[in-house]
């Protein structure tokens, strides 16, 4: 992996925003991941309730990381969904896709100057992500 | 079971290690879910004369984050996570009336769970070694609302308030817990250490909540402990 900085902390302003149109944007990435059957099938008649409380899971997890500025906890994070989310059915590639869903649900729902403190943290994941899967 | 052949093995302790191979008969023991064999192991190496300090740091903590490990990598389930996990709470019950220090400080810390988080092994064993140092603690752990600390902290005259997060989205509530505390009467009594797993990771973001110090683990949390009590 490369190493990069720390990002900006997210302001309090942007952090309530997201916090307000969590659901909206989990409820958005969930819809256009369910359009990719091959993405989705091998979850069963669970699919959307699996990709909804994964993306739940990354909203509050980002939620508490936006304030600090500190990629280690996000990189944590994402040795942690390497590690375990394949057990749970769910492959490095379709977490970059569900992240890239995540981040464009966010910018339609957030305004812009407030999504684009928080974009570059999902930037981070999807790079990093993509980072393991081509090592992999 | 799917194996994830991209995930390295790491050792959380040495089977040369004085205590390495206790470790490891207790972790046996506990996947085995043979708890009085497990409990037995432990009780006895005490009686044989190894001391709390070595139980707890070189046979609990590390055999308690390898059983993490399993569940992360699948090797075990929920359900044989909290069997673990019970066990060891079980371990320290059985423990605690040896850790008394009958040499008493004459102060008091509280053991805390920041709100939501369930991981509380490790804040306990931060109780126990107060404890042992001499404090009369207060282990609280998981699932206290913030208004009761606050009351417990006044009522009893708390020195030290030690919160503990593991999960990275118990980061916001357990700045909350420390705004709250810092922000009421509480906050003229005690001084705020903050430790867990994220912590750990990050180790400047506790400075982020407001709190008054950190601690990497039980043994240096009483350190960390006494040099805020001397500098207020």
């Amino acid at each position: 992996m490369t190493e990069m900085n720390n990002l900006k902390p997210v302001s309090p302003e942007a952090v309530e925003a997201f916090k307000k149109e969590q659901q909206n944007i989990i409820n958005d990435a969930v819809a256009v991941s369910m359009k990719f059957k091959e993405d989705v099938e091998h979850h069963g008649e669970q699919a959307e309730q699996l990709i909804g409380t994964g993306l739940m899971f990354t909203a509050k997890m980002l939620e508490a990381i936006l304030p600090t500025g500190q990629t280690v906890l996000l990189d944590d994070q994402l040795k942690w969904a390497v590690e375990r989310l394949p057990h749970d059915g769910v492959q490095t590639t379709q977490i970059i896709k569900r992240l890239n869903y995540f981040s464009e649900a966010l910018s339609k729902r957030i305004p812009p100057r407030l999504s684009e403190e928080i974009i570059p943290y999902i930037d981070y994941m999807i790079k990093r992500m993509e980072e393991i899967t081509s090592s992999q | 079971m799917i194996k994830n052949e991209n995930i390295e093995p790491i050792q959380f302790w040495k089977e040369d290690a004085p205590c390495g191979k206790l470790a490891s008969d207790y972790l046996n023991k506990l996947l085995f879910h043979q708890r009085y064999d497990a409990c037995k192991l432990i009780t006895d190496a005490s009686e044989n004369g190894l001391g709390i300090r070595e139980i707890y740091l070189d046979v609990l903590q590390p055999v308690q984050h390898k059983i993490g490990w399993l569940w992360q990598n699948n090797e075990i389930n929920v359900a044989q996570e909290h069997f673990c996990s019970a066990t060891t709470q079980l371990v320290m019950s059985q423990l605690y009336p040896k850790l008394i220090s009958h040499n008493r400080k004459g102060k008091s810390m509280m053991a805390v769970c920041a709100p939501g988080e369930l991981h509380e092994i490790g804040v306990r064993m931060v109780a126990d070694f107060f404890e042992m140092d001499g404090w009369d603690s207060y282990f609280i752990g998981a699932s206290s609302p913030i208004n009761s600390i606050i009351d417990m902290i006044i009522d009893k005259n708390i020195s030290l308030l030690a919160v503990s997060a593991t999960i990275t989205f118990n980061l916001a509530p357990a700045t909350d817990l420390v705004k709250a505390v810092k922000n009421s009467e509480a906050g003229k009594i005690a001084k705020i250490l903050i430790g867990g797993r994220i912590f750990n990771i990050a180790p400047d973001v506790w400075k982020q909540l407001g709190a008054d110090g950190y601690a990497l683990d039980a043994e240096t949390a009483i350190y960390e402990a006494n040099s805020l009590l001397m500098a207020s």
